[in-house]
């Protein structure tokens, strides 16, 4: 029984080892190497036989190795030994293989990695002696990245000949973290580029640091880029700030302001840095309903063009022509607002409007002075005829006299209506200050309660005036000084002689002067309004228009001369007048005695009847043989005929303006290209017009302004005949 | 009467050697997959112990434990060397 449960169990061990060999020749090579396998299977081998051994053994079969197998057992132990330091040894070889393979597959990519990094690497000593760099390093420094190797890196990387002062490997070491610089490095070509270096420590196995690792950025257009965005910004700043129109950055919703321009502090009168943070409406620009109303139009337009909103600064409306437009800002929405403040164009168009509305009654007063000048022209003519034809001491003759004289005054006026229609050129002609200053003064003072204190030297310099243009002016201050004193007082008004020197610090010329002074005892005018007397439309009063000592400054500018004020409050107000002496004596008024007798032909043409009329009589009376026409065509041709038989005029007498005919000026001109000796004489109602004034410039000998009289006429004739 | 040969004194001790190697060195080394075969030597060295007890006392049973101990080394072997030749490589 024993010996068959024997069998059994060493049956069984010898399949059991016949099939362990079978599998251990199976087992892969990989894990188990040739010499491994035989050692296994001799170890196995060496138990299928003593199993098979013992089978035959105790079956009773003969036992050919009986003993064989103690011998047998004794080699299983080594060789199992061996085999384990076999596997053992094995295994180890092919842990050592993974881990090469892993190190090596670590090492492609890590190159891999620093290869196509779009940095530059480069691992330097503590000596500073590159070790290794990478692809990158090498396109950066447009070399090759292995001639770097060895190498000192502020030598290759900035071509320096000792450590970088700045060097951030350097601090890396030092502090053991991460340093960075922006540097210039050197190219191959020896190009320099702008870089940035970031620098970590380089730490060796037992945690030393053994050099730094460098990683190396080419920052040349970012840098570019951020400076040109530095000066865009700083380009961008200036002209916000320094825009002559207001800008204003609000949040869309609350209304704040996030910025502004001066000219936007300038326009609201605030401080800029008060203004930064408050709402519009919370500082009084607009009304809610005003800001929901823009807000609406921006909503459905994007845009506000050209748009005209009041807004009130320090509780004054104003007037301002607003561009906005919603813009996105960091995801934020907000309004951007440029504005003009239109309120003094506004007042500016007012005052044109004003001025067109003055042209045009100036227009109206030019005409109708002209057709007025034209009818006194008879008046006037009639009257010098008549007193020519009476006796002086006919009672007539002093009714005359007087009629004369009202109609002189209605002259003068039309005189002023053309000053104020046209603002024309004076036509100057020497004249005594004295006595005009004294007549004009006393006109507009008669009936008031001020009274006027003359000074007045009797050897006062005759002056080059209109005498028309600087009666106004003298009446304009005189009217001025009566409206500042309502209770009454006294004008001083003194005149002098001044001589300007060539090296005189003084707005005129040099040269002689008669300086009028005309001082008030009022309470005087303000110091801020001061500078601006003078201009068009300012005015202190209620009634006023603003124009009077606008047209007085332009009259006395024009007759090269100068108008100044002194004044102060509660001292009274003392304007100067500068007027440019004459070199000639004033001219006498003609009377009947003087008229001046001559002889030849004279052709008037005008296309009034009436001033023919008159020209024609009073000229046959002086003794002159007359001829008239009604245009410049007629005239020439009158001219010509008369020069063609012997008997030429001896001047002719034009009228400067004839409605649907030719005129004086383009007659004279054809007239002078016919017979340059001809002798032209303009006449016009206009009497300030630029060709009166200026006459020989259009080739006139001389000028008899309407209403003209027969003294005068007989004067100029003498003149120049 | 004690009858013990030679070869089997010689099989125990250096069996017992063995043992401590593999006790000191390779088991405690990463050879886990080599157990079946730490097993089916285990076995062969009870079984060398038990062919020496046989020839002391007991030695019919011991006699039965031995074989049985080759059977189970046997089985051993061929697990573990079915399951090495079972896997991939390394």
């Amino acid at each position: 029984m024993q010996n068959l449960m024997i069998v059994v169990f060493d049956g069984l061990a010898t399949l059991f080892f016949a099939f362990a060999i079978y599998r251990a020749l199976l087992i892969p090579a990989g894990r188990l190497d040739n010499f491994s396998r035989y050692l296994l299977v001799i170890c196995l081998a060496i138990y299928f036989f003593v199993s098979g051994a013992n089978v035959l053994e105790y079956a009773g079969i003969t036992a050919y190795f009986d003993g064989l197998e103690d011998y047998f057992e004794i080699l299983f132990l080594p060789c199992f030994m061996f085999f384990l330091f076999a596997y053992d040894a094995r295994l180890e070889i092919n842990r050592r293989n993974r881990t090469e393979e892993a190190l090596s597959a670590s090492e492609k990519l890590y190159r891999t990695l620093v290869d196509n990094i779009d940095l530059g690497v480069t691992l330097i000593g503590k000596d500073h002696r590159i070790r290794m760099t990478n692809a990158t390093q090498g396109r950066l420094f447009r070399r090759d990245p292995a001639t770097f190797v060895g190498k000192l890196c502020y030598q290759e990387f900035e071509g320096r000949k000792e450590v970088c002062g700045h060097c951030p490997g350097v601090r890396a070491m030092a502090s053991g973290k991460a340093q960075e610089e922006i540097t210039q490095g050197v190219r191959g070509d020896g190009s320099r580029f702008d870089v940035r270096i970031r620098a970590f420590p380089l730490l060796d196995a037992a945690g030393e640091t053994d050099g730094f690792i460098e990683l190396v950025e080419d920052v040349t257009i970012r840098l570019q880029t951020e400076q040109a965005l530095r000066e865009n910004e700083a380009k961008f700043r200036a002209l916000f700030d320094l825009a002559p129109m207001a800008v204003a950055l609000t949040d869309l919703q609350s209304g704040r302001l996030i910025d502004v321009n001066m000219e936007f502090c300038r326009t609201t009168g605030v401080s800029c840095r008060d203004v930064l943070g408050r709402s519009v409406v919370e500082l009084g620009f607009y009304s809610e309903s005003d800001r929901q109303d823009l807000l609406v139009a921006l909503q459905q337009k994007g845009e506000v063009n050209g748009l005209e909103k009041t807004f009130m600064v320090k509780g004054q409306p104003r007037h301002a022509l607003m561009f906005s437009r919603i813009i996105e800002l960091q995801d934020n929405r907000f309004v951007l607002t440029v504005f003009n403040d239109i309120t003094e164009i506004k007042k500016m168009e007012e005052n044109l409007q004003r001025i067109a509305r003055i042209e045009s009654v100036g227009i109206l007063a030019g005409g109708i002075a002209h057709d007025f000048n034209n009818i006194l022209t008879g008046v006037l003519g009639n009257i010098s005829l008549a007193k020519i034809y009476c006796q002086p001491h006919d009672k007539v003759y002093d009714k005359l006299r007087e009629t004369e004289y009202a109609a002189l005054r209605a002259r003068d006026l039309t005189q002023q209506l053309l000053t104020f229609s046209r603002g024309g050129e004076p036509v100057r002609r020497s004249a005594s200050v004295a006595a005009l200053v004294r007549e004009a003064s006393d006109f507009v003072l008669s009936g008031s309660r001020v009274r006027a204190e003359y000074d007045l030297p009797d050897d006062l310099w005759p002056a080059d005036i209109d005498s028309g243009q600087i009666s106004q002016v003298v009446q304009n201050l005189a009217f001025n000084a009566v409206q500042a004193m309502p209770e009454g007082g006294t004008i001083a008004v003194s005149a002098e002689n001044v001589t300007i020197g060539d090296h005189e610090a003084s707005p005129l010329a040099a040269g002689r002067y008669v300086r009028l002074s005309y001082a008030d005892d009022g309470p005087g005018i303000a110091a801020e309004h001061l500078p601006h007397i003078f201009d068009p439309y300012f005015t202190t009063k209620k009634s006023g228009n603003g124009l009077g000592l606008a047209i007085c400054h332009t009259i006395i500018k024009r007759h090269r001369g100068l108008l100044t004020v002194e004044s102060r409050v509660g001292g009274g107000t003392t304007f100067f007048i500068h007027l440019p002496a004459a070199v000639t004596a004033p001219q006498p008024a003609a009377t009947a005695a003087d008229l001046l007798y001559g002889s030849g032909r004279i052709l008037v043409v005008d296309d009034e009847e009436i001033i023919l009329e008159i020209a024609r009589e009073a000229l046959m009376l002086l003794g002159y043989e007359v001829e008239t026409a009604r245009d410049g065509q007629e005239a020439l041709e009158l001219y010509g005929r008369a020069r063609e038989a012997g008997r030429p005029f001896a001047a002719v007498i034009m009228d400067l303006t004839i409605p649907g005919g030719m005129g004086g000026k383009e007659a004279a001109a054809k007239l002078l290209e016919y017979d340059a000796q001809a002798r032209v004489l303009v006449s016009s109602g206009y009497s300030n017009d630029p060709v009166m004034a200026n006459f020989a410039d259009y080739g006139f000998v001389g000028v008899v302004p309407k209403p003209y009289h027969i003294e005068g006429l007989s004067r100029v004739l003498r003149d120049i005949l | 009467m004690v009858v013990v040969q030679e070869s089997e004194i010689v099989n125990l001790l250096v069996a017992f050697f063995a043992l401590v190697i593999v006790e000191v060195v390779f088991r405690r080394r990463r050879l886990s997959e080599l157990s079946f075969f730490y097993t089916g030597f285990f076995s062969l060295v009870g079984a060398f112990v038990f062919t020496v007890l046989e020839g002391v006392f007991w030695g019919g049973f011991f006699n039965g434990l031995e074989h049985l101990c080759y059977a189970a080394a046997g089985l051993s072997f061929a697990v573990g060397c079915y399951r090495l030749s079972s896997r991939r490589a390394l």
